[in-house]
């Protein structure tokens, strides 16, 4: 049976997560941008953060450069895409790939960082409240942001290109500056798991897009509400719920399922939830 | 005297489908321009508005050449309404959002609160009761409502011509016609200069200073 403690540690993994889910539901839900260049840019995030605070950075600005440093690679997607004309999933896929290489690199070519006995900022013991405080300054901020002109040209182009072509708006330049934004906040979630876990690894972001978007459609179905405010919030929620669900079905032996099961667990999650969102649409219709 | 030319195109080549064509559009004129599928209508319409970028000749709107200027920025002097209402505007939005949106063109900024009154001014000249309905979604609209919002956002901030591509093509003739009158008025009211593709006989009889004939990539009167 799963502890309290479990459940607690559930919602502080699924409020870090909720940093990726917002990043992932940027790109495949505001600007409609098929980006998998998440998994590389989550590494990324880990990385700097680790070896800055190895090498004695306060832990806050470690998190900036984080953020720093996946804006940079969701620039490097967005050149590929728009100036090189290469297809939004190949672009990400490459990024993604070359990461592995520059993850390593600043890694000092070691697979793993330990950071255990540095200062981080769950140093304080208080993890909830700083997730909490953290997390309200991202949702607060992006709604601020999603509401105002500049999000409103940003989710135009998700919508309708054709239309923001039309109305005056560079989908160049916002498709950009969405992926740009988006990778920031999958790097500042890579950040804070590093500092979270006391470790960085060089495989930890596999499987970072599907858990994203597990998160994003778990939270559309949980709070289905258009409004963007709303949208942004459920990515939190579905990452909570998809971090707990993950937890009790790991813990539940008569089911038999062990940790190594991870992947089926989630993958058959999602399926579940895309059929029953699918039969939803089919009966709506 | 004639009005000043506000569209000068001078031996525009794209493709095989424009071939060395020439047009001229004086301030206020309402030009229909007609011409069967594939004669390369909404091509021409492609390039005015930066599409479609043209492998020879020069365009000329309201003296600055833009030959080469993005399509972003012509957006700003250059208003569009498309055939399809759903095209033209963003259902997934509120009417209030897509106007907000269709107003960004526009480099002059007012408050929030006089946008929303400016916006509802705007609304009530289509008279059907949009101005009310701010914080409704477009996707909920009827596809004349979402035409004619289409034509308020097109026409929301200044511009120099407005192109509307088939704009009745999609609605029942009773809201083709209740939509032609909105442009016509809105057109006339405002001195704009205006190009309209258009196959309903019933229109070119009825609007348009100049009627144009699109044949094998060029116009003719």
């Amino acid at each position: 049976m799963i502890s309290l403690q479990e459940i607690l540690t559930s919602i502080e993994i699924g409020l870090i997560f909720g940093v990726v889910a917002i990043g992932i539901y940027m790109t495949f839900r505001i600007i409609n941008f098929a980006d998998l260049t998440c998994d590389g840019s989550f590494v990324l995030g880990a990385a700097v953060t680790g070896v800055l605070i190895k090498g004695g950075c306060n832990p806050y600005v470690a998190l900036m450069a984080s953020c720093c440093a996946g804006g940079i690679a969701g620039l490097c997607t967005g050149i590929l895409n728009i100036k090189c004309k290469i297809a939004d999933l190949l672009a990400g896929i490459i990024v993604a790939f070359i990461m592995y290489s520059i993850n390593l690199r600043i890694m000092g070519y070691i697979p793993n960082i330990t950071i255990i006995n540095d200062i981080t900022i769950f140093s304080s013991q208080n993890n909830m409240a700083i997730l909490a405080v953290f997390i309200a300054i991202i949702v607060g901020g992006l709604i601020y942001l999603l509401s105002s002109d500049i999000g409103l040209r940003l989710r135009a182009i998700g919508y309708n290109k054709h239309y923001a072509a039309v109305s005056g708006i560079s989908i160049d330049l916002f498709t950009v500056a969405g992926l740009i934004l988006s990778n920031a906040l999958i790097a500042c979630g890579g950040g804070l798991f590093s500092q979270y876990q006391g470790f960085c690894d060089i495989s930890s972001g596999i499987g970072t897009l599907v858990t994203g978007l597990a998160s994003v459609v778990i939270g559309e179905k949980v709070l289905p509400i258009k409004k963007e405010a709303w949208l942004v919030m459920s990515c939190i929620f579905g990452s909570i719920i998809y971090r707990i669900f993950i937890s009790v079905a790991l813990h539940s032996n008569s089911l038999g399922i062990k940790p190594q099961d991870l992947n089926l667990v989630t993958g058959c999650l999602i399926v579940i939830i895309m059929i029953i969102k699918r039969r939803e649409k089919v009966r709506a219709q | 005297m004639p009005n000043k030319l506000i569209l000068e195109m001078h031996n525009i080549h794209v493709r095989d489908t424009l071939k060395n064509l020439n047009l001229d559009v004086a301030l206020g004129e309402f030009v229909l321009i007609v011409g069967a599928n594939g004669t390369g209508k909404t091509t021409l319409f492609n390039v005015i508005s930066g599409a479609l970028p043209v492998e020879n000749g020069t365009i000329i709107l309201n003296g600055v050449d833009i030959t080469n200027t993005p399509r972003h920025i012509r957006a700003r002097r250059i208003s569009n309404v498309l055939q399809d209402p759903r095209r033209g505007t963003i259902g997934e939005m509120s009417i209030l959002e897509n106007l907000r949106l269709a107003y960004n063109r526009s480099e002059n900024d007012i408050p929030i609160e006089s946008k929303i009154n400016y916006f509802k001014e705007k609304l009530s000249t289509v008279n059907m009761g949009l101005e009310d309905r701010l914080d409704d979604y477009v996707g909920n609209l009827s596809g004349g409502q979402r035409q004619a919002l289409s034509l308020v956002m097109a026409t929301i901030t200044d511009y120099d011509i407005l192109l509307l591509d088939e704009i009745t093509a999609s609605l029942d003739p009773r809201m083709a016609d209740t939509v032609m009158t909105i442009t016509n008025d809105i057109v006339k009211q405002e001195q704009k200069t205006c190009l309209l593709i258009t196959h309903n006989t019933k229109h070119i009889d009825m609007y348009g200073t100049r009627i144009l004939k699109m044949k094998d990539g060029q116009l003719m009167s």
